[in-house]
């Protein structure tokens, strides 16, 4: 007992030192501090005009990203991280610029026939692939091939429209589709080419230790999850990157990223979780990169929920407004996104093509009661949202929670993991469990149709599409049908515009946020460019020396 | 009573059928833990084509994905297939990746060797020797501070201990990389945050190990007869109170080659760990498979070394 209770005082002993040290040494530290902030300032001001002199040690371009690219085959892959990493060593016959139009990139112009059913295209000359082929217009039909022959490859879905792609010359290309598709070049953008000859002789397997681009950087090593380290491309066909190397770092963890930024191991990090912005943003090293997004967040709400006594609250299109006049989406974007996010302005976020603004659902509680009494639900409801079980994603559910509890409506929120979700998700309309989803969407290739079909159009419902709303509006679908085959411009516009009209006023979601996409890197990177959503293009990277 | 490490000619004689037994007993275990690996894997909710495919594809590729995995084949035949080829070598493919599993595998587990080394080089000596420290100088002050050191090291939890070190010893001064094991220098911060837990786990039960053998009879025999202190402590007791702390240290560093998931993702070491939970978590059933049978495999040779190592520290044990 003895020997326990003198123990036992010795650990309360340093406990009670370390606390009270603490606080007293904390005090004391504290003003030191705001001393040393003052005088921080001062000096930051004066190095902030030198900042842009800081140099790099090296010439090697590191970039720390949150996960590893799954496969280097751009025709295998298709996920946003493992594109940044494929698109520095493949290019494909156009690309966007930072305000989303269409630019050539391999081909330097093309037309489109007058029924809208075939593009012919003019191809770069004297570009080759990394292993010294050709490009050609050859090689972009072996590229399409090559999805006809495999379909495990994404190449095929992306090509699937394609009925035909013929040679005019050697570098003249016409594809043609069985119908006009105002996605087409959309799509095309994501169709990145590899040398044939790689197609034949390495592989898929090949190529996941190798490349056969066109691209500004030449595959050096991998080591899988580790980082995958890039050369630069002395033959590259057009004004290229300054930098020796370009490698991409696996940091899954947050913190450890952001440090690697701070002791300049990694020269840039993506991305930076709102929550660490402050962290670096008063560094004089460190430029923060907050670029437009193109991820929309909404809670899906199943028309079909049906309450005990029988009625179906989601089905009435006031209590839907109801919520979304009850949900605050300023406050969403300050709580949980530290102000790095947008309200919603329209169905899918301003960088997406033919955006059409609609007036937001600015927080109105009266209104959103009145309704809520109007439809017959003054006391509101019991339902269930599912929600993936990581952090960021359950802070914004109980947000939801909270706000809705605000006009009677008892939310439980039920995290899950996302595969689990990703399958209970997929039941069909007599079978689906699911109330509220709590999820987001995004068009890598900044299509509106994209953005919209697979989770609002009435073809769409699970498993065919993720339409959990099981909204069905035969204006829409017809908006939307109508839209994909147009070939004028304005005309599409239009289209889209009645379509974003008519979804925004029926809002089947409670309309949450648009995240930004937040990057930083230090001063002395020089030549990146964004496309919208925050992607980085490294292909006249350069590191002031 | 021990008197020589030396095996005696019969006793020798006996380890080596014992030692050839044991090895047999494995084939038929490995069998059963297979197939408890692939059910149970299988019997997750979650659909690997879907999750790999993306959710935005096409569903002819989700299932172009499903024919090329047999995912729509019976799972006994799935089960069956696996095993005729995991005979010949071929432990599948991985769906994420699209390589092969043992590529993966031999990619990154030369990572989590190299931090299972740098983990057990210091803990398990330093954590012993505490714990023996500790255990001769019972209930004095000493004993106390070595078992605080024991507690701390038990309750710090590694990730806070990665992140703090991080920031402390990258961040702030400068001395240590943030990650990576390139340098001998990326290996300091991984391996105390490894090897903190184990050294804790090691000088408590070397502690209550030794503390036990002290208290036997031919220990105060040995004393009796005259025996020098230092010939007694090491000798007799300390040699004997191995035989727990073997079998612990057997148990953690199979516990280590699992790969540590967390040490792995604050320090970003692509290591086995992290390629366990990425493989569960993308529901790639090649890859979760190959490595759980590896991980049984390297637990069952532990555990093999560890019982022949009894027969060397005391080789009157029998353990039938």
């Amino acid at each position: 007992m003895k020997k326990l209770s003198f123990l036992l005082a010795v650990i309360m002993a340093l406990t009670f030192t370390a606390c009270g040290g603490g606080n007293n040494g904390g005090n004391t530290a504290n003003t030191d501090t705001k001393q040393e902030e003052t005088t921080k300032t001062e000096e930051k001001t004066e190095e902030k005009k030198e900042a842009s002199t800081a140099t790099s040690p090296d010439n090697d371009l590191v970039i720390a990203m949150q996960a590893d690219a799954t496969h280097l085959d751009p025709h295998v892959s298709g996920n946003g991280v493992s594109n940044t990493v494929t698109n520095a060593m493949y290019e494909s016959l156009v690309t966007f610029d930072a305000d989303t139009n269409i630019v050539p990139m391999l081909a330097k112009e093309w037309t489109m026939s007058e029924d809208g059913k075939s593009y012919t295209f003019t191809l770069n000359e004297g570009v080759t692939f990394h292993d010294g082929e050709p490009f050609n217009a050859e090689a972009v039909i072996a590229n399409w091939e090559r999805g006809q022959a495999d379909q495990t490859l994404r190449i095929y879905s992306q090509t699937k429209a394609w009925v035909n792609a013929v040679a005019d010359s050697e570098y003249q290309l016409t594809i043609t589709l069985d119908q006009p598709n105002n996605t087409f070049l959309n799509k095309l953008t994501q169709v990145r080419i590899v040398s044939p000859k790689a197609i034949k002789e390495l592989g898929k397997d090949g190529l996941a230790k190798a490349s056969a681009g066109t691209g500004p950087y030449i595959f050096s090593e991998r080591v899988d999850g580790g980082y995958t380290k890039m050369v630069r491309n002395e033959n590259y066909w057009r004004e290229g990157p300054k930098v020796d190397t370009l490698t991409f770092k696996v940091v899954p963890e947050d913190g450890a990223r952001i440090a690697m930024l701070q002791t300049g191991e990694a020269d840039i990090i993506t991305p930076v979780p709102p929550i660490q912005v402050e962290k670096i943003a008063n560094n004089s090293d460190i430029i923060v990169q907050n670029e437009k997004g193109i991820t929309y967040r909404y809670v899906t709400l199943n028309k079909n929920y049906t309450l005990a006594d029988g009625r179906k609250p989601f089905d009435d299109v006031r209590v839907r407004q109801a919520m979304n006049y009850a949900f605050d989406s300023e406050a969403f974007c300050q709580v949980v996104f530290q102000g790095y996010a947008v309200k919603p302005t329209s169905i899918f976020s301003s960088s997406i093509m033919y955006y059409a603004e609609q007036t937001p659902y600015d927080k109105d509680l009266d209104k959103a009661k009145a309704l809520m009494e109007e439809a017959g639900y003054a006391d509101g409801f019991p339902v269930t949202i599912w929600v993936d079980n990581t952090t960021i994603e359950m802070q914004g559910a109980e947000f939801v929670k909270q706000q809705m509890a605000e006009i009677n409506i008892d939310v439980n929120v039920e995290p899950q993991e996302s595969t689990v979700i990703a399958d209970r998700t997929s039941a069909p309309e007599d079978q689906t469990e699911v109330q509220m989803w709590y999820v987001n969407w995004s068009s890598g290739s900044y299509e509106a149709d994209g953005s919209m079909r697979s989770i609002l159009h009435g073809d769409k419902y699970p498993p065919a599409g993720y339409n959990t709303a099981f909204y069905n509006n035969a204006e829409f679908n017809k908006l939307l049908d109508d839209a994909l085959v147009a070939t004028d411009s304005a005309e599409i516009a239009e289209l889209y515009s009645k379509a974003q009209a008519i979804a925004w006023e029926e809002c089947p979601w409670i309309f949450l946020a648009n995240d930004n996409s937040i990057s930083a890197m230090r001063s002395y990177v020089k030549g990146l460019t964004y496309k919208p959503g925050g992607d980085i293009v490294f292909t006249t990277a350069e590191l002031a020396q | 009573m021990i008197t020589t490490p030396f095996l005696a000619e019969g006793g020798k004689f006996y380890m080596s059928r014992y030692f050839v037994k044991r090895i047999l007993e494995t084939i038929p275990l490995m069998l059963v833990i297979s197939i408890f690996v692939f059910m149970f894997i299988h019997l997750i909710p979650g659909d690997p084509a879907r999750t790999i495919a993306g959710l935005d594809a096409e569903e002819s590729q989700v299932e172009a994905i499903r024919e090329e995995y047999g995912l729509n084949k019976p799972i006994v035949s799935q089960y069956v297939d696996y095993m005729v080829k995991l005979f010949k070598g071929d432990m599948g493919r991985s769906m994420k990746s699209n390589v092969p599993v043992s590529d993966l595998i031999a990619d990154r587990m030369p990572q989590t060797l190299k931090l299972v080394l740098a983990g057990i080089i210091w803990a398990p000596v330093l954590g012993i020797f505490i714990g023996v420290v500790s255990a001769i100088n019972h209930g004095k002050a000493l004993d106390h501070i070595c078992m605080l050191i024991a507690i701390m090291g038990l309750s710090a939890p590694g990730f806070w201990l990665g992140l703090m070190g991080i920031q402390i010893f990258s961040v702030e001064l400068g001395w240590l990389p943030s990650g990576g094991l390139d340098t001998w220098k990326g290996f300091v911060l991984p391996s105390f945050t490894m090897g903190c837990g184990i050294m804790a786990v090691l000088a408590r039960y070397s502690r209550s190990s030794m503390l036990e053998t002290l208290r036997e009879d031919y220990v105060r025999t040995a004393r009796a007869k005259g025996q020098k202190e230092s010939m007694v402590m090491f000798a007799h007791a300390f040699r004997n109170s191995l035989i727990q702390v073997v079998t612990i240290l057997g148990l953690q560093i199979g516990g280590l080659l699992s790969g540590s998931v967390l040490t792995e993702t604050v320090f970003s070491i692509p290591g086995i760990g992290r390629l366990l939970t990425d493989s569960i978590q993308f529901r790639d059933y090649a890859v979760t498979q190959g490595l759980l049978m590896m991980f049984a495999l390297q637990y069952v040779l532990i555990n093999l070394i560890v019982d022949l190592l009894y027969g060397v520290i005391n080789p009157k044990i029998r353990l039938d």
